[in-house]
């Protein structure tokens, strides 16, 4: 479980330094976004966090299916789970509020 | 040559060594019984099946529009309910109307473009899903997509191989493997709601531990169907039939008042 946890963690990591990465490359030389570029941004951050998520409440799953008879993880797990549906519920949501509003902006602007 | 061969079988030790009924008893033992028992959350088909297990590979039938998909749908907001989160197959549906018949959005995952006649890659695919999301139960709608018909010179034996494929996978990986399939052309009251009505039958039958069928009932009202379980080898439960009725979007038992 503890390996699992680590290269889930190296995972995390390394995603996020990856993303880094990227907006470093994407700023170089701009100083100005135009309001679809940065809630295109927003919506890649946000969707990479949702699939984050995800895979947190597949690990949870994991956790179950290994105690099974320990009702204090499954409670512990099943409490976890729907915090993230929670969180990836008001994700997806920000989302789609900034697809319509970038798409507002964009009708403005023309 | 052929005795060094008898003599490595007779010290072999790998793990599908050949062993006594009691190393496999204590074997079995140090492994949970189950990894996963999940429930359908339709109470007389659970009283009948006592849920679904890991290993399993159930077939789910019935004529075009009887409500095979509805059937798979309900289960997956069923599973949903008890945090267990299916990755879905669906090419007979579009994706976006697919999604769209569900009331509310549930938890489920799936490929963003599928493939058709590709049996390789369905089994990666649903290595990708368990080890992204621990996803246990799979769904594919249907059958029939999984191999090309106009290449195949006996489509009997290649769906066989495939629902022996699908059953291993199960078997193997801890899976629960449900395969929507079509039953064969006629008008659907011409057909019964048996299994030797399913497709290229036998070999579907053969290899899955349970068959359902499902067939719309206009004359009982406009949204009610009949479910019947044709036969599960786990408790043994051979044609039983369960009322079904259409609430919201999603299939309930019918209560008797």
């Amino acid at each position: 479980m503890v390996t699992t946890y680590d290269k889930y963690t190296q995972t995390q990591i390394s995603a996020d330094n990856q993303r880094r990465k990227y907006l470093e490359q994407t700023m170089n030389g701009k100083d100005k976004f135009t309001i679809a570029e940065l809630y295109r941004e927003f919506e890649r951050e946000n969707l990479s966090y949702i699939n984050d998520l995800h895979r947190e409440i597949g690990l949870m799953q994991s956790l179950t299916e290994q105690f099974p008879s320990d009702n204090e993880i499954k409670q512990f797990t099943e409490y976890f789970i729907r915090i993230n549906l929670v969180e990836i519920e008001k994700l997806t949501q920000e989302v789609r509020d900034g697809r319509e509003t970038s798409k507002e902006f964009s009708r403005i602007h023309r | 040559m052929v005795e060094k061969q008898v003599k490595n079988l007779a010290e072999y030790i790998g793990d599908d060594r050949v062993v006594s009924s009691h190393e496999m008893k204590l074997v079995l033992n140090q492994k949970p019984e189950t990894i996963i028992q999940v429930k359908s959350l339709i109470p007389t088909l659970d009283k009948y099946i006592e849920g679904f297990r890991d290993g399993e590979l159930i077939v789910i039938s019935g004529v075009t529009k009887s409500g095979k998909t509805l059937i798979g749908q309900t289960l997956t907001v069923n599973f949903c309910k008890q945090n267990y989160f299916p990755l879905w197959f669906t090419y007979e549906v579009p994706p976006r109307q697919f999604l769209s018949q569900f009331p509310e959005l549930p938890i489920i995952y799936m490929p963003i473009r599928l493939k058709a006649h590709a049996m390789d890659w369905i089994e990666e695919r649903i290595q990708e899903s368990f080890l992204k999301y621990h996803t246990r139960i799979v769904f594919i709608d249907h059958l029939h997509f999984l191999f090309d018909m106009r290449k195949s010179r006996y489509p009997s034996l290649e769906i066989g191989s495939i629902v022996r494929r699908l059953k291993t996978l199960a078997v193997n990986e801890g899976f629960i493997i449900f395969l929507l399939c079509h039953t064969i052309k006629g008008k659907s009251e011409e057909i019964s709601l048996s299994y030797e009505s399913i497709r290229d039958s036998s070999l579907i039958s053969q290899e899955s531990d349970s068959v359902f069928m499902i067939k719309r009932t206009p004359e009982q009202g406009g949204t009610t169907a009949k479910l019947r379980v044709e036969f599960h080898r786990r408790t043994g439960v051979l044609e039983k039939t369960i009322n079904l009725i259409k609430i919201d979007g999603l299939l309930q038992e019918v209560t008797p008042i």
